[in-house]
């Protein structure tokens, strides 16, 4: 799923975020996605308290600290129980996210100012929402927060992210002023995802 | 140092309500469905910061929210109903909202989000646990005799309001179909009356009315108590309009006084109990503008400053709006006062975050509050919030910056380094970088910085920590200004020794910082004036610390080195770019390295090959010095005195690397005349190299080594040290060299003549002997 982007989107200077849960599936998949795309400024991020896999029962989930390294976790669950973990493709998952970066990160930490910020789940729009309300507006640069419903799945997360990659693209196309058309797109993208989208201010 | 005369603060603040108004009611118009999303969360946040608008606010929500489902996609729609969910729920957690929490939920329920929105205001609701402080529930009706007792029970309420609730409640005594006031007055009722006092206290007091003729007044106006009780007993007719005449008993000024004061002290009391419902706001005012009749002297002032100090995180917002109510008298003196023990006590609690935005908000920073200000940064334990506090005041707050940013750079040149380093890291990160204040700051420190250069009548500046204030701020912001390394360098030149010494000494962050690709240091580095020369050197020694330097600089030293060609120590420019020459250029220089002092040739050394990464290896340097063709400026002498140096380190001194040093030296056509002096020094260090050494003497004979002097006898000086081992060697030596070589070292005769008696039979020895007893007998 490689498209080509043509010459004046290229000027366009666009932080993105793509947030979920763990940063560790939807999240991770769409940054992997945009890198695939050579998309710049991208940055991915979490927004839970620690990150947390599937573990052998739904009950007992493996829970890490924001900032172990995907590396550490990929060899401890080799070491407990490749077999399992394996079919359940997190081995995989943690494999491809090494190669994107080295270790999950909390929104809540990061300093940076993004201009579009894509969610995966409402609970996390919301965090995101309220993140945004607690501080203070300083500089008033906005940020378009848009949430795209993906269920926590391998195949889901697949379907999510190139639907993020659309609307990257859908935004791209106008170059400097998309804020101006963002009414348009997000009217004509209905017919790919439903979404919600909220504006928040730095 | 006023800023803001007191009408431009009263207008500034009535305007705002009215944008606020605006906003509100703008809801109604804007079609563009983000820019109502946006509109929504702006209204989120007046409602946070203002809660006074919350009312208004959430009608208008309520209103937009029954109207707009059909004004928007289903897209659009979709996004705004959230936001406005989330708008809503935010509304609830603020403590004001209690009292419309229903209607909150009732809204939220209609958007669907009614189970979240009940689940918010619970948790929410049980953080507030409300016990009033007393009920004062006066029996308004309950007439005793005694007059005085009953009004202290009606003290919490101002005189006029008692005045007109007595009226109502006998009016509604005697006519019914009038909406009663029940007779025991709930706090509901008290705190919505207080809501009305302000305007009705600067009303004078009502005039009676006038009477009517009927007999209930008649008595009424005989005999103030006797009436009254009789018009407890009297049984109203519904038809009968009453005029009645209420005329209170008198009371002192001091009674008055005190019911003043009591009633303020108990809406101080009940602080939690009006935030819960919802009247924060109203109470601060009015406190605000109560605390201004307070005398100075009084208990009740000092405790109502008390009370502020005590919880100041949280009251922060009431010291403000009392000052601003004191600052409108133009007799500041109670201003100043108040603030002066307000900042006393927030200096001393080291409230770091809240110090400097309270001074941001107040009406007039004063001169006391930069003493205050000055204190703190003097004190090394409140330098953190001394600095903080000019940080905001010259960011944020206009007015007082001339001022801050003077005391600032005071301390930026302060003795004390615990007050002159953080001062300086302020300057440098946060305000020179602004270019309002960019000149500023350069002008203060440029002029420090000359201050070092000495006038023929001024007494020269000794002591390290006074160069050291005055120079530190200038390297700051050199390191972010590269440019002002030429006027660093200028005023260089000028200074005396001493300084300069402290220049050395102080340079090294500055430069690393400015690094070699600095394009403003590569531009002085091509037109450094030749003063400066020392300088520049440890400039070039540092930037080109463990790393391998840029081409651009490579080429700047190089042209610096080619044009000085009279300077018999330009090599010294060579030595810090070694490790980005090609190693048979660096070779080419040591015949230069040589003739510098003995400091440089061991900097020289030390960067040819210890450096990481090291241009060349012990044993090429070594191999390259033996090498050296000697004329009238490099004698032997020179490069043995290198030589020397180096065998001083045991890195190059080592076994492996001497090794393959002689193995290559003896393979050269002609030999080195200072290989044997090598190879001694290595015999002395290093014993186990004996063997080795051994071969070495060897291949020296197949090579004639009595041909040269110098060899020869460092050849027989190695024999002798070596002994006995050395004694083969001898033997095989032919028979002019063996003769000259016994004749020369007695030492030798014995163990020689000891190896042959033991190996007698060989004839290559027989020889040997025969000039052995030729020797003796001679």
């Amino acid at each position: 799923f490689v498209q080509q982007m043509s010459e004046e989107t290229s000027n366009v200077e666009m932080k993105v975020a793509l947030i979920c849960a763990s940063n560790q599936n939807r999240s991770m998949h769409s940054h992997w996605l945009f890198n695939q795309n050579q998309i710049p400024n991208v940055y991915s991020y979490g927004t839970n308290n620690t990150v947390k896999l599937p573990g052998k029962s739904p009950e007992r989930p493996i829970v890490y600290k924001f900032g172990t390294p995907y590396r550490q976790m990929h060899d401890d669950l080799v070491r407990d129980n490749e077999h399992l973990y394996r079919s359940k493709g997190l081995l995989d998952m943690l494999q491809r996210n090494m190669g994107v970066k080295i270790a999950p990160e909390r929104f809540h930490d990061t300093p940076l100012h993004f201009d579009l910020i894509i969610t995966f789940e409402e609970r996390v729009f919301d965090i995101v929402v309220s993140v945004y309300q607690q501080r203070e507006t300083v500089t008033f640069e906005p940020v378009h927060v848009i949430n795209l419903n993906t269920i926590d799945n391998h195949a889901q997360a697949k379907l999510g992210a190139e639907d993020a990659l659309e609307l990257y693209n859908r935004i791209v196309k106008h170059g400097e002023n998309w804020r101006d058309h963002m009414e348009n797109i997000i009217e004509d993208f209905e017919n790919v995802r439903p979404i919600v989208y909220s504006v928040q201010f730095y | 140092m006023t800023d803001l005369p007191g009408e431009i603060v009263e207008n500034y603040l009535i305007e705002s309500q009215a944008i606020a108004v605006k906003m509100i009611q703008m809801i109604n118009f804007l079609d563009h469905p983000i820019n109502v999303s946006i509109l929504i969360g702006s209204l989120g946040v007046i409602s946070r910061y203002r809660p006074q608008y919350l009312s208004m606010i959430i009608l208008a929500l309520d209103k937009f929210s029954r109207r707009a489902t059909e004004r928007y996609s289903n897209a659009h729609w979709r996004s705004i109903c959230k936001t406005l969910i989330l708008e809503m729920c935010s509304m609830i957690k603020i403590p004001d909202s209690a009292p419309f929490h229903g209607r909150l939920i009732n809204i939220l329920a209609d958007l669907g989000a009614g189970k979240e929105a009940e689940r918010i205001r619970h948790r929410y609701s049980r953080t507030f646990n409300y016990q009033p402080v007393g009920t004062y529930i006066p029996h308004i009706l309950d007439i005793t005799p005694n007059v005085q007792k009953q009004l202290q029970e009606l003290s919490n309420l101002p005189l006029n309001l008692v005045s007109n609730i007595v009226i109502e409640s006998i009016k509604s005594h005697q006519c019914p179909d009038i909406t009663p006031v029940p007779k025991m007055v709930d706090s509901g009722l008290l705190y919505h009356l207080l809501s009305v006092v302000q305007p009705l206290a600067s009303l004078p007091v009502q005039p009676p009315i006038p009477l009517g003729d009927s007999p209930i007044v008649k008595l009424i106006r005989d005999n103030p108590l006797k009436r009254r009780r009789e018009l407890e007993e009297f049984t109203p007719s519904k038809k009968r309009h009453m005029e009645v005449e209420i005329s209170m008993p008198s009371l002192t000024q001091e009674d008055l006084q005190r019911f003043a004061v009591q009633s303020f002290e108990r809406i101080i009391k009940e602080e939690k109990g009006v935030i819960k419902e919802g009247k924060a706001e109203i109470r601060k005012q009015t406190l605000a503008r109560l605390a201004k009749s307070l005398p100075m002297s009084g208990e009740p002032f000092n405790n109502f400053i008390e009370h502020i100090i005590d919880d100041i995180d949280n009251r922060h917002d009431l010291a403000l709006k009392w000052l601003y109510q004191e600052w409108i008298n133009p007799d500041h003196k109670r201003y100043h006062h108040i603030l002066q023990r307000l900042i006393t006590a927030m200096k001393n609690l080291h409230l770091i975050e809240l110090f400097p935005s309270f001074l941001i908000r107040l009406p007039e920073v004063t001169e006391d509050v930069f003493h205050v200000i000055d204190q703190c940064c003097k004190t090394p334990s409140t330098v953190d919030l001394g600095l903080n506090t000019l940080r905001d005041l010259i960011t944020l707050r206009p007015p007082c910056r001339n001022q801050s940013i003077d005391m600032l750079l005071e301390y930026t040149s302060h003795m004390e380094s615990s007050i002159r380093r953080p001062a300086i890291i302020l300057t440098r990160t946060k305000i020179y970088s602004n270019p309002l204040f960019s000149d500023r700051i350069q002008e203060y420190a440029t002029n420090l910085l000359y201050s070092l250069v000495t006038e023929e009548n001024q007494p020269s500046i000794t002591h390290e920590e006074d160069i050291k204030r005055r120079l530190l701020l200038f390297f700051a912001l050199c390191s972010k200004n590269h440019v002002l390394l030429n006027d660093l360098v200028d005023a260089y030149i000028q200074v005396p020794k001493i300084v300069k010494k402290v220049f050395h000494k102080q340079s090294g962050g500055l430069i690393q910082t400015i690094g070699m690709n600095s394009p403003e240091l590569l531009n002085f580095l091509s037109t450094f004036p030749p003063e400066s020369t020392a300088f520049v050197l440890q400039i070039l020694h540092i930037l080109t610390e463990d790393k391998v330097p840029s081409t651009e600089l490579i080429e700047i030293v190089k042209n610096i080195y080619n044009s000085r060609k009279d300077d018999k120590h330009r090599a010294k420019f060579i030595i810090p770019i070694a490790s980005g020459l090609e190693k048979n250029e660096l070779i080419g220089h040591l015949p230069e390295f040589l003739l510098l002092p003995a400091n440089s040739k061991k900097k020289a050394i030390q960067r040819m090959v210890h450096h990481k990464p090291a241009p060349l290896t012990p044993s090429e340097l070594l191999i390259a010095l033996h090498l050296i063709e000697t004329d009238e400026n490099i004698t032997d002498i020179l490069v043995v005195k290198t030589l020397h140096i180096c065998y001083n380190d045991a890195e190059i001194l080592k076994p492996e690397v001497i090794a393959i040093v002689l193995q290559q030296l003896v393979d050269e056509t002609p030999i080195p005349s200072l290989l044997m002096y090598t190879v001694l020094a290595v015999v002395k260090q290093h014993k186990q190299m004996t063997g080795f050494v051994i071969d070495i003497l060897r291949r020296l004979i197949t090579k004639k080594v009595w041909d040269n002097d110098t060899l020869w006898r460092g050849f027989l000086k190695c024999c002798e040290l070596l002994l006995p081992h050395s004694v083969p060697v001898l033997i095989s030596l032919p028979e002019e060299a063996f003769r000259m070589a016994l004749e020369s070292s007695p030492s030798f005769v014995q163990p020689i003549r000891n190896h042959l008696k033991k190996h007698s039979n060989s004839v290559l020895n027989q020889s040997k002997n025969n000039i052995l007893q030729n020797l003796g007998k001679e």
